[in-house]
């Protein structure tokens, strides 16, 4: 018995060893196929801006002559633009006309209006509008057109304020109103 | 002190912020013949109403010019007003014939929140820039390098 097992143990080694090599033959494709494609992706993100100011509108108490406002206007600017782009213009205006910023019973001008911009000494809303916004003459309280770039990378913001008073004496009573346009250009 | 603070909480709450946004910012083309679109999105948290003039304008250092539309440009938009819901969009498609080139128009959309009753109600404005040239491709950039912005901006 012995004997047979010393003849077949070198039979059972190679023969362990042959299915050992060739079973991953059989078990699989003896080419092996793999899918690739290729999915294309594109993701195009638009340019864009907005404004946004706060509050949407103001009221005036007045006493003594001097209408003061509810409370500052604040506006920012946001951009998002690709490169190239380098001012950005502001302007903050009475839409009402130099002889009537607001309208009631007595038409206000805009030279008894006055706005302090970015916490600065008021100024009247007399200033002329720049050509960019139309040039209308007498009406703007704020204005930006820089002669050097003004804009720091392809995104960022930008915030103005704006606090609007009305100096006028012997206002009749009534209620007056008007609109303060905010135009805001990036170029 | 809390009277006030509750006094100026209720007029914030009673005049909200208004915002919107525009996009894209311009557009190019290359015929006398342009369409295009833009998109306005309410930024704010009541429904507004947006109108949209158009008008010529020519680029240049110090910002250029705008102006009434020229009368050899001629602008059809499909509406020229619309009320957005909050955080809602709307875009206004147009098409534009050129009679002479290089010619810009810039629309201008703007929104308001309702109306105001007494005081100062505050108007956005923003804008939506249209350059058409012989060629669309650098439309916009070989404009403003024919005018002048470019040498400004490197000043």
């Amino acid at each position: 018995m012995n004997s047979i097992k010393k003849l077949f143990r070198p039979l059972f080694s190679v023969l362990a060893s042959l299915l050992l090599i060739a079973a991953p033959a059989f078990a699989q494709s003896p080419t092996p196929i793999f899918g690739n494609q290729s999915v294309s992706l594109s993701l195009t993100v638009n340019a864009s801006v907005s404004l946004v100011c706060t509050p949407s509108a103001i009221t005036f108490s007045y006493t003594g002559g001097v209408g003061t406002a509810s409370s500052q206007i604040s506006c920012t600017f946001s951009y998002n633009v690709p490169s190239g782009y380098t001012f950005i213009d502001w302007a903050a205006y009475l839409a009402g006309g130099p002889t009537s910023g607001l309208s009631g019973p007595t038409a206000i001008p805009t030279s008894n209006i006055f706005s302090s911009n970015d916490g600065n000494s008021p100024v009247p809303c007399t200033i002329n509008l720049p050509s960019i916004f139309g040039s209308t003459t007498g009406v703007g309280c704020y204005t930006l057109v820089p002669a050097s770039s003004n804009v720091s990378g392809t995104s960022g913001s930008q915030t103005h304020t704006f606090l609007l008073s009305v100096n006028q004496s012997n206002l009749a009573a009534g209620v007056y109103t008007g609109s303060l346009n905010v135009v805001a250009d990036i170029q | 002190m809390k009277a006030i603070r509750l006094v100026l909480f209720l007029m914030i709450c009673s005049y909200p912020a208004i915002g919107q946004q525009v996009s894209p910012l311009t557009n190019e083309c290359g015929s006398k013949k342009c369409s295009g679109e833009f998109t306005i999105t309410n930024l704010g948290l009541t429904p507004l109403v947006v109108t949209v003039i158009a008008e010529s304008f020519t680029p240049g250092p110090g910002g250029g010019i705008s102006r009434s539309l020229d009368l050899t440009t001629h602008v059809e938009l499909d509406a020229t007003s619309a009320r957005i819901s909050p955080m809602g969009t709307y875009s206004f498609a147009y098409r534009v014939r050129c009679d002479q080139l290089p010619c810009q128009v810039r629309f201008r959309p703007s929104i308001v929140a309702g109306k105001t009753s007494e005081g100062v109600q505050v108007r956005l404005v923003l804008g939506h820039a249209l350059y058409i040239c012989e060629r669309s491709k650098n439309c916009r950039m070989n404009t403003l390098k024919t005018a002048g912005v470019i040498q400004a901006k490197a000043k």
